[in-house]
């Protein structure tokens, strides 16, 4: 498949969702474009994707995709990433025993401590596996220096960024009521409705609603409102309407959810897209003009490789599209011969630098009442009203997400309580000893009862947390090699104190929400481990977990100048005019909302860039 | 049922687990499910599925009632039976299959860490999972319902248990 390339209008690397949108419109307009994808292409239907994660014990973001996690699939042995040749991090891999083994932990952490996210290496991207969240960021979002004195501004304005998010809501098919988004500052174009109607709230989003109702949180009011979702309130696209399937992440049964395959289908459609897929881009080449003369790519047939093909993808114009810690990956790798011994495009040194996520801080609780979780989407609602305000010059901001999945996502119910039960054990906190001693282990209609009360009562909550900018924060080259040869990528990370404030007061209001519901609250206190951080809190040293909310931001961020950042508001490299580096790594700052609609909106803003430059 | 033992087995499976035999293994159903977990059992118990099975149908023939035979199958047979009731109950509830001898160790005065290792019997064993329906509900990633019925408190609990035999 690799034979005789010609010259293509555009090479891109990577078939997730900015490469796959921008692919869909330049094929729309006639331009001959070649996708790299270092993992799996697109299959016909999504049948062995359900059949992986229905026999998957870990029923991870990950388990749907390929290579297998387990090895041999449908075991509990974690397939060692050393052996792939385009291997990918899983939440499996965050424990204190094994997150820094090479043979277990695709990325290489060089902590302090552990980056807990993962994306995906396989047509349709890291996105496969979004929840559906397609929020737009807030006006101060982009302006945060100037606001708060606190992190940077973005080069772009909300204003600027309108226009194309209502192409993106387009482009995903986005499910929502304007009335109900125009908070914050958010507007939107006179007239302007969403492609759909908006999703039905749960019992659990009317539950904590019905609680709030009336509170307030430093003076700001603590409003549950409806979550912008990318999954179908109506058939849209050939695609059908939600069942409900609880299933966002890791993947819809029934693509009821938007996900990138969509848009790389419709891209493959117009008859002037290609796909190649396990061909990982391996190098950039800068030719004499300073411009990428071509991009090197390896291809292999077996998933331990090794290479068997390789060879240069020509284009007039080149766009990276491998997310947040591959594309700088791919960048450092780019030494050109010691012509560029820091990489292609960091001339400002920032290549890698600023990774973000929004770490997560998890609440869960038991309501007075059923709730009756597990049932419909993941999260429907969430409360945004705390996403700005004054104390974001003195802590990080954070959105909260209403989960619809119980203690799924907290504690891996339903299937901690059951054995709980069953086994006479207590991990959930479901089952505390009897006056005899041990929990109890139930059988028959006691047992009916006791896990239907505890799992018709369960929810929880999600706080997504700013993490602000660092440049001690970064992606860099490791000294570990994959089967093709190339270095594994190293992660350094931590949390500032700017973040850990907003883990403090995420806390508090949690506490504060579950009071007013009289909700009993099961958080656990973590064990120390790569994924938590001590704070004082009102004198007292306190334990905090975070999670990974699988939003990768950063690494080769947008501004107004080339010493200060790698590409432009069109997500050009300053240093080479044929080369787009896009997705969330070109974010300045995380921002208070999920990334993906605005990496579908810049990317559609990118897209029309390249078709004005190619003419 | 075709075997005796089958149908003893699913007999034994409504009383320890509460779900009614009819709702185990509906009429006419094309599940082969309760076939997975038989199976499973037999093999992974081997003389000690024998030995359940036994304790089961003296119990009954002794006309003892459901708490007695409980009695009998957790507490008065030994630690083998006992445990291996409780992987054929994890199996109907999650449609994994736990060890009996994991189990067991998670019931010493120093468990192992981490929750216990098991196997997912099949696709079908995992979204045919009963405590998804004593949660009344449905396995995540697998609904027959439509959409907006999230917005509505679900069916009765009995509707998805039936009453326990």
């Amino acid at each position: 498949m690799s034979s005789a390339p010609s010259v293509y209008d555009v090479v891109i690397v990577g078939a997730g969702a900015s490469g796959s949108i921008i692919a869909k419109q330049l094929g729309l307009a006639g331009k001959k474009v070649l996708v790299l994808e270092a993992g799996a292409g697109a299959p016909p239907n999504i049948n062995a994707f359900m059949q992986r994660f229905y026999t998957s014990v870990a029923k991870t973001p990950e388990s749907p995709y390929t290579p297998d996690l387990f090895t041999p699939p449908g075991s509990g042995d974690l397939t060692d990433p050393s052996t792939l040749a385009a291997g990918r991090p899983t939440v499996l891999t965050l424990r204190a025993d094994n997150w820094q083994d090479p043979h277990q932990a695709y990325l290489i952490q060089q902590g302090p401590k552990a980056f807990a996210s993962t994306y995906e290496r396989v047509a349709g991207g890291t996105m496969r596996h979004w929840l559906g969240t397609s929020l737009r960021f807030l006006p101060n979002d982009f302006r945060m220096q100037t606001v708060y004195r606190q992190e940077v501004d973005w080069p772009l304005s909300y204003a600027d960024l309108d226009p194309w998010y209502c192409k993106a809501e387009a482009e995903i098919g986005v499910s929502a009521d304007t009335a109900e988004q125009s908070f914050l500052g958010i507007t939107f174009p006179p007239g302007y409705s969403y492609p759909m109607q908006a999703i039905p709230h749960t019992l659990v989003d009317d539950a904590v609603d019905a609680a709030t109702q009336g509170m307030t949180w430093e003076g700001l009011p603590v409003t549950v409102t409806g979550t912008p979702a990318g999954r179908n309130s109506q058939p849209y696209q050939n695609r059908r309407v939600c069942a409900g399937n609880t299933n966002c992440i890791p993947i819809c049964p029934i693509q009821a959810k938007y996900d990138p395959s969509v848009s790389l289908n419709a891209a493959l459609d117009t008859g002037n897209v290609t796909l190649w897929p396990q061909t990982v881009a391996s190098h950039v080449r800068i030719a004499d003009d300073g411009t990428v003369g071509g991009i090197d790519y390896l291809q292999y047939q077996q998933v331990t490789g090794p290479a068997t093909a390789g060879g240069t993808a020509v284009g007039k114009i080149y766009v990276i599209a491998a997310h947040a810690i591959e594309t700088p990956r791919l960048l450092l790798m780019s030494t050109n011969d010691g012509r560029y011994p820091d990489g292609v495009a960091n001339s400002s040194g920032l290549v890698g630098r600023n990774l973000m996520d929004h770490p997560l801080y998890l609440a869960w609780a038991l309501a007075p009442q059923p709730v009756w979780p597990y049932r419909g989407p993941l999260a429907t609602a969430g409360i945004e009203s705390l996403r700005d305000g004054e104390f974001r010059s003195e802590r990080a901001a954070f959105r909260i997400e209403i989960g619809n999945e119980g203690w799924n996502f907290a504690i891996g119910d339903p299937d901690t309580t059951t054995v709980d039960f069953i086994n006479g054990m207590n991990a959930s906190g479901l089952n505390p000893p009897t006056a005899g001693g041990a929990p109890a282990a139930l059988w028959g209609s006691a047992l009916v009862a006791a896990l239907n009360d505890g799992l018709s009562r369960q929810f929880r909550l999600g706080f997504l947390v700013e993490q602000s900018p660092e440049s001690t924060n970064y992606v860099s080259l490791s000294d570990e090699l994959d089967p093709l040869g190339l270095p594994r990528p190293a992660i350094h990370y931590d949390l500032s104190d700017y973040t850990k404030r907003g883990f403090v007061a995420a806390r508090q209001v949690a506490d504060a929400i579950f009071a007013k519901m009289g909700a009993t609250q099961f958080t656990a206190a973590p064990a120390e481990g790569p994924t938590t951080f001590d704070y004082v809190v009102d004198g007292q040293p306190t334990r905090f977990r975070y999670f990974g909310a699988g939003h990768i931001v950063g690494t080769y961020r947008m501004g107004g100048d080339k010493d200060t950042s790698v590409v432009d508001t069109d997500q050009r490299s300053w240093d080479h005019a044929n080369l787009y580096l896009v997705g969330s790594g070109t974010f300045p700052t995380v921002t208070t909302a999920n990334p993906t609609l605005t990496i579908a909106a810049l990317s559609l803003k990118t897209a029309s860039t390249i078709l004005q430059q190619l003419g | 049922m075709a075997s005796d033992s089958m149908s003893q087995f699913v007999n034994l499976s409504a009383l320890l687990t509460g779900i009614s035999a009819d709702k185990l293994v509906p009429p006419l159903s094309p599940s082969t499910v309760p076939q997975q977990i038989f199976a499973t059992a037999q093999q992974q118990g081997g003389a000690t599925f024998t030995q359940l099975l036994g304790v089961y149908a003296d119990a009954v023939t002794q006309g003892k009632s459901d708490a007695q035979i409980a009695a009998a199958v957790f507490e008065q047979n030994g630690s083998d039976v006992c445990y291996l009731a409780r992987s054929v109950m994890l199996a109907w509830y999650l449609g994994s299959w736990y060890d009996p001898k994991v189990l067991q160790a998670y019931n010493s005065p120093t468990p192992p860490p981490g929750p216990p290792g098991s196997t997912v019997l099949s696709a079908e064993a995992y979204t045919q999972g009963w405590a998804w329906n004593v949660a009344q509900a449905h396995a995540m990633g697998y609904s027959n319902y439509t959409f907006g019925y999230w917005s509505k408190p679900p069916p009765a609990l009995a509707d998805f248990t039936g009453a326990a035999s």
